[in-house]
C-alpha cells in the first residue's frame, strides 16, 4: 500500500492511495494518512487505484474525514472502483464523506 | 377401524398400522427439510406422495430427514431417487440426513447413496445442499477442499490475505468473488482476534479455515476453540455512523457479501459457516 499527495488546485490536496486497504495496507498508511488529514483542510482522497476495502479501511477513511471536518475543512472520496464503491455505500460511509467521480467536481466540492 | 385394505382402483387406501407422516420446515434460508416418520413402504409412499412430489418439484435445496424412518422398501427407494432426480434436473440438490443403521444399510447396498449423499450432521447437510447444482452431477469430485490454520492475531489476518491471493489464482476466481472472499475472511478473523477469549488451558490461539470450492459457490468454515462467542449476535447492521465503537460494521459487511451465514457451538468449538456465490 502506498500513499502520495499532490496539489491539484491552490490549497487542494489529493491523496493518491495505491493498493489494497486490507488490514496490512491500512496499517502501512495509517500514520501518514492521519497526520496529513490533521494538517489539510481541502482533501480529495483518490481511491481509483484501491482495489479492496473492508471495515478497517473504512474506519481509516471515516476517522480521517472527521478529523478534517472537525477543523471546518472539507473532504471527498474520488473515483472508487465499483466493488469498493459498493462497500462505501452499503456501510453508509458516503453519508459521512461524499463520493465524486470528476476531478473538477471534487475540487469544487472541497473548495466550497 | 377393522375394515380390510381398500382394493385400489383410485380409492384412498385405508392405512394399516402407523401411517407415514410428512412435514417440512425451513432449516436455513432456502433450505427445506422434509421430515418423514414411519415406514417407507408401499402404503407409506402413497400417503406422502402428493406432498413429497410437490416439495421435490418446487425446492432446490432439500434435506430428507430419515432419522425417524424405521423401514424402507424398494418402492420407498424409488420415490426418494425420483425426487432427487427432479430436484437435480432443476439445478438443485437433495441429501439424506440421519438414517438409522438398518435404513442406511439399505441405502448403501442399493447404491442410492451414490445418487443422494447421506449426512449424519445437520450443518454438513445444509452446507451440502447449499452447493447448488451446476452441470456436473458428480458431486464429490466437483468440489475442491482447501484448509489453512493461522494464529489468532493480526499476523494471522495478514496470512489469510495471502491465502486469498493463492486461492484467487488456483480457482480462477472472478474479481467480485475474490473481493467477497477477502472481505469475509478478513472481517471474520479480525473479529475473532478482537473479541474471542481463550479458554484457560485450551489452545485458543489458532483459527482453522476450511474452504470447499464448488462450481457455483465457495463454502467457508472458520473454527476456533475460544470461549463460546457468536459474532452474529452483534446482529444489527453496523454503519459508518457508529464506526468509532464496535458497532458490528465488519459483520454487517460480511453478511452483505456472503449468504447462509450461520454460527454454531459444536462441543468446545465455535464454528462460523458461510458461502460466497461464484
Amino acid at each position: 500500500m502506498r500513499m502520495e499527495t499532490e496539489e491539484v488546485a491552490p490549497g487542494v490536496t489529493k491523496f493518491n492511495l495505491v493498493g489494497r486497504l486490507d488490514i496490512g495496507g491500512t496499517q502501512e498508511i495509517e500514520l501518514q494518512f492521519n497526520a496529513l488529514a490533521g494538517a489539510q483542510r481541502k482533501v480529495i482522497v483518490d481511491l481509483s487505484q484501491v482495489d479492496f476495502i473492508a471495515s478497517l479501511g473504512l474506519r481509516l477513511l471515516i476517522v480521517g474525514a472527521r478529523t478534517v471536518q472537525r477543523k471546518g475543512g472539507r473532504i471527498v472520496l474520488f473515483r472508487p472502483p465499483i466493488e469498493v464503491e459498493a462497500v462505501l455505500i452499503s456501510s453508509g460511509t458516503d453519508n459521512v464523506v461524499p463520493i465524486l467521480r470528476h476531478l473538477d467536481e471534487a475540487i469544487h466540492a472541497v473548495s466550497g | 377401524m377393522s375394515h380390510a385394505r381398500g382394493s385400489g382402483g383410485g380409492t384412498t387406501p385405508v392405512s394399516i398400522g402407523p401411517r407415514l407422516l410428512i412435514d417440512t420446515e425451513e432449516v436455513a434460508p432456502g433450505v427445506t427439510k422434509v421430515n418423514l416418520r414411519g415406514r417407507l413402504d408401499a402404503n407409506g409412499v402413497q400417503t406422502i406422495s402428493t406432498t413429497f412430489d410437490r416439495v421435490a418439484r418446487t425446492q432446490l435445496q432439500l434435506i430428507v430427514d430419515l432419522s425417524r424412518v424405521s423401514f424402507i422398501a424398494s418402492t420407498g427407494l424409488r420415490t426418494l431417487i425420483s425426487a432427487a432426480r427432479s430436484v437435480e434436473s432443476r439445478g438443485g440438490r437433495m441429501v439424506f440426513l440421519g438414517p438409522e443403521a438398518s435404513v442406511e444399510a439399505v441405502l448403501i447396498t442399493s447404491g442410492t447413496n451414490a445418487v443422494v449423499p447421506i449426512f449424519q450432521d445437520m450443518v454438513e447437510a445444509i452446507m451440502a445442499v447449499g452447493a447448488g447444482g451446476g452441470d456436473d452431477d458428480d458431486f464429490p469430485t466437483a468440489t475442491l477442499p482447501f484448509s489453512l490454520q493461522v494464529d489468532r492475531s493480526m499476523r494471522g489476518v495478514a496470512r489469510v490475505g495471502a491465502w486469498v491471493d493463492e486461492l484467487a489464482i488456483l480457482l480462477n476466481l472472478s474479481h467480485r468473488t475474490e473481493y467477497a472472499l477477502r472481505l469475509c475472511l478478513e472481517e471474520a478473523v479480525t473479529n475473532l482476534v478482537s473479541h474471542a477469549r481463550p479458554v484457560p488451558g485450551v489452545d485458543g490461539e489458532k483459527v482453522d479455515l476450511r474452504l470447499i470450492a464448488e462450481p457455483s459457490q465457495l463454502c467457508l468454515t472458520l473454527q476456533d476453540q475460544c470461549e463460546e462467542y457468536n459474532p452474529l449476535q452483534t446482529g444489527i447492521l453496523g454503519s459508518a455512523q457508529d464506526v468509532s465503537g464496535e458497532g458490528g460494521l465488519g459483520i454487517g459487511l460480511l453478511r452483505q457479501h456472503a449468504r447462509d451465514v450461520t454460527w454454531s457451538r459444536v462441543g468446545p468449538v465455535n464454528r462460523l459457516m458461510l458461502s460466497i456465490p461464484r
